[in-house]
């Protein structure tokens, strides 16, 4: 992420569309920023985002011609959307004769081999629409069997006369070799001509069959939903009197044209936590933490995603799974945890307060909604009732809130196990934090992290109240909240670069690569990533295009592989020698050993384009010249009742130093300050919470 | 309120607050060493596993994002009291089951305890396991079926400290590294492991800086009480009484003799079980046997109940505290509690074979609530090359299971059985660039199922040649050729395992459990695993779900008909008349609701074709000749029950009188004497 901010001549915007509202995150040609929610619209994706840009419109004071010239990144929840609910194009897919059940099998395993009521997630193919075609390639991309299209092209006959508006085809090694797809998409093409099909080793050429058909499936499946929002975007964008081509925000934190993404969609299906995590980079880095080591923490209704940034950029990962399937493109690493503000508290037979996995959702929602069939005590009841939350600014004061309710489901939890309600709201709340850290130790360490180098960001509706408490037992020591943390996925995607990831497969040992082959790899990824700049930076100032190299690389006989940084000269000159020894170093980094005399083997090369871009100016400080005087509740925590003051957002001066414990409440969330915390103010307006720098 | 009403509600808080905090440092030992180990049988088969264990020996936190749930609980009290001077910065190792008692139960498995103290003062264990992929042996891989003694299966490392007060004993790894075949990868894993062990001890630290020690252990020991608890609420669902039922492996490898395994299943009404294998074979001349110690709680034996409690209690908790609920009776020197020096590589068939028996007790018990009988094999293909320079190179192909059965409202799983169902399979495009393989197919096999109204999963089969003339190929952990996954409560048995080889000119030759195979160019090896058993009659399955199987090509029409009484028309639509009518003459009402007996009655069993006529021929005979061979010394029973059976196999026609075969008994004794 780049901290070079740019005096902007042009607007941007960035939207991110969720279950519920639609947040659009606006900087006007003089850098001002409004952030507007308008209600989702579900059923016509992309509309909401239209009604926001009306309302938009007639709030700012953008010129036309500025207005005209403004750099747009949409929201993609469509994608993700389509899939989880399964509503996308009906499939069918051809496979290497003799292995129709590569949906079915999987992988073998199940989600929880304990359970015998366990079963692997139903395929998005049935069995019955999945057909074998004669042919076959092997490890090294050698032909074994030809092609036979005439099975090809009966198979597909067949799976069209079942009613598959696309085919999918992932035959064996394809990613090594694409010949046999391609001869085979090209044969059907020619005699069933309105069947559209697609390939695997398109979409993403990476070995592994199950995991490869997995996302060419997502991918077809998801595509001509994608493909009515960026048609209603584009047209809608046009029709407001904006002229710049509209982009979408990506898995990878970055963004492309919408009409390239509708091509590949599946590289769009996390990128709305992804917008967040970049946000939550690029909010850090406005607050003057360059280069930053970052966990960041989300909290909402539902669920609570952890993200994490290194150096300043977000971690990507290729091992992410949405909605039950394994996606293997590089994506923002953010894990998702069932406990949020909705998350349902409760006593098992033993007597052990539980949070979740259970959530009221929207509605009826907690207890202290008030809504019908509601009733269950949640955690916002409890934050509620030990104080952390003021009652009558919660749901930004849109909505009635009884605490009478929430104390009384506290109560019925509470009664089984001979705890007071008071009790129950802060053991729940220690229960949660226990949880958060818990699962950000076991992510974390997934991810390779040590947390003592780290520092926090937390947004979202919850993730500000919570943050400090997860940081403590996590032990780290600096936590920030940026400045509108209700609305950071938005903020993110109209900050986002243009990001791309490219793959080049190898799958040989180091030593049977010469210079001539390294030079070649070189070359297949060089021209994949200069097409897709060209194609990509149309309207666009780029300041300057990076591509970083990568090798996935592994010892011989070593089970998964370790991302090497690859220096370009390092291919280019066929240095092998060079590339073994980052190897063994990058080995030795990430698992304290390595293996010099053991063989190394080189999986793929890979590529990450960053195009950057001039930035919005930081919004300016928005603070009070003198603080206001806070306000005195009692909150409750870690079994104890204190006073904490209360102060507003608007009302803390730029240079106060608030010791907790204390708490901040603003229009979009509210930020606990624990005892032994520090609150104090960075230049973009974030609040920074520091532990023992009191 | 009092003091102990107090206690016990900052209990309800403070419980799930460390079942989280110990979660999470046995989970990030398992990302530690799942991300650095080198061998795939840790990496992709996540053959490995990390706990948090009480100076008792109680395992209190196990992870529970890795692969292996059959050493949950593992007692760990004999590795502990193998030293009275556990130091700080210690590390113990460990492979031998027989110095032991049964902690860790084949060679294979590598045990590490790494002490932590607090001010002097002993407070825990943490612990790892890893799943070693060679450790030397007469085999690659060191497990082979026809191991005879344990001396046969690789190097026995009695509890060693690898690292005394923190500096490592290079001998012992000298000793390793140069008995087994591939000591680079071996210590590569051993490196990752002693990285996770080190996180696990530096977090617990943390935890007693922040709270205080006492805090911690209290939790500690809350954790298995609460397990225990959890776990009674479960069993008490269990209508007192006792529940028999009989599970064979069908022949030792080494001779045609089955092995029997009985088991008797009390439930005690106060959420306590006992699982009394009395009766069950003595040990056997192959690596089949289980080396138990005789503990009162083992997890190996234990699978099924453990799986039911964590599938029907509400917040499972997965610990040694589900053990203490079930106590073990296992007859001394039999192959489920078995002496030195008996060979044990294998014995994860034996722990799926008390598994299905398990569930076979429990289906009289709990109709309805478990499953039926499974595959019951894991047929593990591995390919060893060896260059002309000697170079051996062993890389695991893949396991072939078979299917689960069906039960709990539920289709069995397919492809996969339940013992075994956390282990991944290997990519074909992986595998291809690993190992001179070229796979021609991996697909679930038609009509393989056992039918029940909760069908079982349907059977798999795995087809491939090798193309490198140099290269062998070992399969091990093959069973149920003949004895099938049975059915229940009117579900039948499902078609059994098979290898067969088919020749580059066509012909095909069963291999049956052949272990080793050196194959000419262009044969095609099948790996098969046969279906698991279904659940309920057949004749009650729901039309649409039948129709689907049709569609999906998994159960011919042919089989609908006569199994499942349903009949499709030309537009592939349900016949509904043909259906009734076919339906009607089976007897079956077509009402789909439950009909299986509830309470103590005995549930009707289908064994399948052949353990029905093994049955109506010899299992008379067998179980004479087993009450016989107790005679003899523990250490010559089996040698006596294997001769005398294959005699009377040998001299008698199909179901003898007694007399005869105790006249034959005579015989033999002479001869004997």
């Amino acid at each position: 992420m780049d901290n070079q901010r740019t005096t902007q001549a042009r607007p941007y915007l960035g939207v991110d569309v969720g279950g519920t509202f639609t947040d659009l995150a606006f900087y006007d040609e003089s850098g001002e920023l409004t952030c507007i929610k308008v209600a989702s619209t579900p059923a016509t994706p992309g509309l909401s985002t239209l009604q926001g840009v009306n309302e938009l419109r007639r709030l700012s004071s953008c010129t036309d011609a500025a207005w005209s010239e403004m750099s747009h990144t949409h929201s993609n929840t469509v994608a993700v959307n389509c899939l989880i609910e399964r509503t996308g194009a009906k499939l069918g897919l051809l496979v290497t004769a003799g292995f129709r059940d590569t949906l079915e099998i999987a992988r073998m395993t199940i989600p929880e081999p304990a359970r015998y009521d366990s079963r692997r997630p139903v395929p998005l193919v049935p069995r019955r629409r999945v057909a074998g075609v004669e042919e076959r390639i092997d490890a090294e991309g050698r032909v074994v069997k030809p092609l036979d299209a005439e099975s090809a092209i009966a198979a597909a006959a067949r799976l069209g006369e079942l009613g598959c508006e696309i085919l999918v085809i992932c035959f064996l090694h394809s990613y090594k070799n694409p010949a046999h797809e391609r001869e085979a998409r090209a044969a059907i093409e020619r005699e069933l001509p309105g069947l559209p099909v697609e390939i695997s080793s398109d979409v993403w050429p990476q070995a592994r069959e199950f995991e490869r058909a997995t996302l060419a499936l997502v991918n077809a499946h998801i595509r001509p939903a994608v493909e009515r929002q960026a048609k209603l975007l584009v047209g809608g964008m046009a029709e407001r009197g904006v002229g710049t081509p509209a982009r979408g925000s990506r898995s990878n934190g970055g963004m492309e044209l919408l009409a390239t993404m509708a091509e590949r969609p599946v590289t769009a299906l996390l990128s709305g936590p992804a917008a967040g995590v970049a946000g939550a980079a690029a909010a850090a880095a406005d607050a003057g933490w360059t280069g930053a080591n970052l966990m960041t923490l989300d909290v909402g209704g539902t669920s609570a995603d952890i993200g994490v940034v290194r150096g300043g950029r977000p971690v990507l990962s290729a091992e992410e799974r949405v909605a039950d399937f394994p996606i293997l493109v590089p994506t923002v690493a953010v894990s998702a945890i069932g406990a949020g503000g909705g998350s349902i508290i409760w006593t098992d037979p033993t007597g052990a307060l539980k949070i979740g996995p259970k959530s009221t959702g929207a509605d009826p929602g907690p207890a202290c909604y008030g809504l019908k069939g509601g009733g269950v005590a949640a955690m916002t009841d409890a934050f509620l009732l030990a104080g952390l939350l003021n009652p009558q600014r919660l749901l930004g004061g849109r909505m009635k809130v009884h605490p009478d309710r929430a104390r009384r489901a506290l109560e019925a939890v509470g009664g089984q196990v001979g705890l007071s309600p008071e009790q129950v709201a802060d053991g729940a709340i220690q229960v949660a934090t226990a949880m958060l850290a818990a699962e950000s130790t076991s992510v974390l360490a997934r991810r390779d992290v040590d947390l003592s180098r780290y520092r926090m960001v937390a947004y979202g509706g919850a993730g500000p109240l919570v943050a400090a408490l997860v940081a403590e037992a996590v032990y780290v020591n600096s936590v920030l909240i940026p400045p509108v943390p209700g609305t950071l996925s938005a903020l993110g995607a109209a900050q986002a670069d243009l990001e791309g990831d490219f793959v080049q497969p190898i799958y040989r040992g180091l030593d049977s690569l010469d210079a001539a082959s390294l030079g070649g790899a070189l070359e297949g990824i060089r021209s994949q990533t200069a097409g897709w700049l060209e194609r990509e930076a149309v309207g666009l100032r780029v300041q300057h295009a990076v591509v970083e190299y990568s090798a996935e690389m592994r010892y011989e006989g070593q089970g998964f592989d370790v991302t090497v940084p690859i220096d370009e000269a390092w291919l280019a000159a066929g240095d092998s020698a060079a590339i073994l020894a980052a190897f063994h170093d990058a080995h030795q980094r990430a698992f304290g050993h390595s293996h010099r005399g053991t063989p190394a083997w080189l999986q793929e090369l890979r590529a990450h384009l960053t195009g950057r871009l001039p930035k919005p100016a930081p919004a300016s400080l928005q603070s009070a010249e003198v603080g206001g005087d806070p306000s005195i509740r009692n909150i409750r925590l870690r079994g104890k009742e204190v006073e904490g003051r209360i102060f507003n957002r608007e009302d803390i001066a730029a240079d106060s130093r608030i010791a907790g414990p204390a708490i901040v409440e603003q229009m979009d969330t509210t930020t606990l300050v624990p005892d032994g915390w520090m609150l104090t103010l960075a230049l973009n307006g974030a609040l920074i919470l520091e532990r023992g720098a009191a | 309120m009092t003091t102990a009403a107090q206690q016990a509600a900052a209990a309800a808080i403070d419980t799930e607050i460390f079942a989280n905090l110990f979660r999470a440092i046995v989970n990030e030992m398992s990302w530690i060493i799942q991300r650095s180990a080198h061998t795939t049988f840790v990496k992709e088969t996540m053959d490995f596993g990390t706990a948090l264990v009480t100076p008792e020996g109680e395992q209190f936190a196990v992870n529970d994002s890795t692969g292996v749930n059959a050493l949950v609980g593992t007692p760990m009290a004999p590795g502990i009291e193998a030293f009275t001077d556990w130091a700080p910065g210690d590390v113990a190792i460990t492979n031998d089951p027989y110095t032991t008692d049964g902690m860790v139960t084949h060679l294979n498995d590598i045990f590490f305890l790494k002490p932590l103290f607090v001010d002097g003062e002993l407070l825990c264990f943490v612990w790892a396991f890893i799943h070693c992929s060679d450790i030397g042996g007469n085999v690659p891989g060191s497990i082979d079926g026809n191991n005879r003694e344990v001396f046969q299966e690789g190097l026995r490392i009695k509890s060693t400290k690898l690292y005394r007060a923190g500096v490592l004993n290079q001998d012992m790894v000298d000793v390793i590294a140069s008995n087994c075949r591939s000591p680079e990868m071996n210590w590569g894993d051993l490196g990752a492991t002693i990285s996770g062990l080190n996180r696990g001890e530096e977090r617990l630290r943390q935890l007693i800086a922040r709270y205080d020690v006492e805090t911690v252990r209290g939790a500690m020991y809350r954790m298995l009480d609460r397990a225990e608890a959890l776990t009674r609420e479960v069993l008490k669902g269990i209508p007192p009484g006792s529940y028999e039922f009989v599970e064979y492996i069908e022949d030792s490898y080494v001779s045609a003799v089955p092995i029997r395994a009985m088991l008797r299943l009390t439930s005690r009404g106060d959420g306590s079980v006992e699982l009394d294998l009395t009766g069950s074979d003595p040990q056997v001349a192959c690596s089949f046997n289980m080396p138990t110690g005789g503990q009162k709680h083992h997890p190996m034996l234990s699978v099924a109940i453990m799986n039911l409690v964590v599938t029907l209690s509400e917040a499972p908790i997965f610990n040694a505290g589900i053990l203490r609920c079930i106590d073990l009776v296992l007859p001394s020197h039999s192959f489920v509690n078995a002496s030195f020096p008996a060979a044990c590589g294998m014995r994860v068939l034996t722990t799926l074979r008390v598994h299905d028996m398990t569930l076979g007790a429990l289906a009289a018990a709990i109709p309805g609530r478990v499953p039926a009988g499974g595959a019951g094999q894991l047929a593990v293909i591995s390919v060893s090359t060896a260059d002309f320079a000697g170079k051996t190179r062993v890389v695991a192909a893949n396991a072939v299971a078979g299917g689960a059965g069906g039960g709990l409202g539920l289709d069995g799983l397919s492809g996969a059985d339940y013992p075994t169902s956390a282990l991944r399979n290997i990519p074909v495009e992986v595998l291809e660039a690993e190992a001179p393989v070229l796979a021609h197919r991996y697909t679930l096999l038609t009509d393989s199922e056992g039918a029940g109204r909760h069908r079982g999963g349907f059977g798999v089969e795995y087809a491939f040649e090798i193309t490198d003339g140099r290269a062998r190929v070992v399969v091990r952990g093959k069973d149920r050729y003949r004895f099938c996954a049975w059915g229940v409560g009117g579900g039948k048995a499902a078609i059994p395992s098979f290898s067969r080889v088919r020749q580059a000119d066509g012909t095909e030759v069963d291999v049956g459990k052949q272990s080793v195979y050196q194959p000419e160019p262009g044969d095609l090896l099948i790996v098969g695993g046969g279906g698991g058993g279904g659940y309920g009659n057949p004749m009650e399955r729901d039309p649409d779900r039948v129709r689907g199987d049709i569609l999906d090509g998994l159960v011919s029409p042919e089989r609908a008909r006569e199994q499942y009484g349903v009949a499709l028309a030309a537009d592939g639509e349900i016949d509904r008349e043909a259906t009734a009518a076919l339906r009607e003459k089976s007897g079956a009402t077509g009402d789909a609701r439950s009909t299986t007996p509830a309470g103590n009655g005995p549930m009707e069993v289908d064994f399948g074709p052949g353990r029905s006529q093994w049955q109506a021929d010899w299992q008379e005979t067998y179980a004479i000749i087993a009450e016989w061979c107790g005679k003899f010394p523990p250490n010559g029973r089996r040698l006596a029950q294997e001769r005398a059976y294959l005699r009377a196999v040998k001299r008698l026609s199909p179901a003898p009188a007694r007399r005869d075969v105790l006249n034959l008994l005579e015989q033999i004794e002479e001869e004997w004497a």
